[in-house]
């Protein structure tokens, strides 16, 4: 891991269109700005996690088929 | 009937199959734990209706199921942000469709959906993207039959 070291306001280019720069230091907490091109997705660490997570439980269908799913789905009551 | 412009995919599930064009979406970004994975084909079935599946081009054997969230869900909103809109290109409100995906389970009660990373779709140029939704309203799993919970 590149590990740099940043003052307030000053901020580091990731590529040619990814600049971040640290807005604030509060104790623990740190603001940071983003600026980046609509392309580029940026997501909080911990919600990206959960997401990536969510999706490998989810790539899991084995040799499940829907029948029964989309039965008890079709008769639920409202 | 085959047509011009199909494209043949291979899934372990359903072997070979055709897909039109227009059932096509590519994440440039693939989705999150799957980022290689770019191209999938969504596809219906009357047995498996009203989920649909969502086959990869490049890994025969991935595959998602997927819903229609609002059908479960009236009430949901999710809060797409302009930029979202955007990565896509999206410029009219109808071209946008949302899907959530569904992880299956033993149980069918145990059933959820994910809706606080939808898939985003824009219907015209048929790109994607999942969004990471920052709502405490929703979380990566909803119970499907408990519509609302």
């Amino acid at each position: 891991m590149l590990v740099l070291t940043r003052k307030l306001g000053e901020s580091i280019v990731i590529g040619n269109n990814v600049r971040i720069t640290v807005l604030d230091l509060q104790g623990k907490q740190i603001r940071l700005g983003i600026d980046a091109p609509p392309e580029v997705s940026v997501h909080r660490g911990e919600v990206y996690e959960r997401i990536e997570a969510e999706n490998r439980a989810a790539a899991q269908v084995g040799e499940r088929d829907l029948k029964q799913l989309s039965r008890a789905l079709k008769t639920r009551k409202p | 009937m085959s047509q011009d412009g199909e494209i043949r995919f291979t899934n372990v599930r359903f072997g070979e199959v055709a897909v039109p064009p227009d059932r096509i979406v590519t994440f440039p970004n693939g989705l999150p734990g799957f980022e290689r994975c770019r191209e999938f084909a969504i596809l219906e079935d009357e047995e498996s209706a009203p989920f649909y599946w969502m086959l990869s081009a490049e890994n025969p054997r991935l595959a998602f199921v997927l819903i229609d969230p609002f059908l479960v869900w009236p009430d949901y909103t999710p809060r797409i942000s302009r930029d979202d809109l955007k990565s896509l290109s999206i410029a009219k409100q109808e071209d946008a469709l949302v899907y959530a995906i569904v992880t299956l389970s033993r149980e069918v009660k145990e059933v959820t959906a994910n809706l606080s990373g939808p898939l985003l779709i824009n219907a015209a140029n048929r790109t994607a993207k999942q969004l990471a939704l920052l709502d405490d309203r929703y979380t990566t799993k909803h119970r499907v039959l408990h519509g609302g919970s």
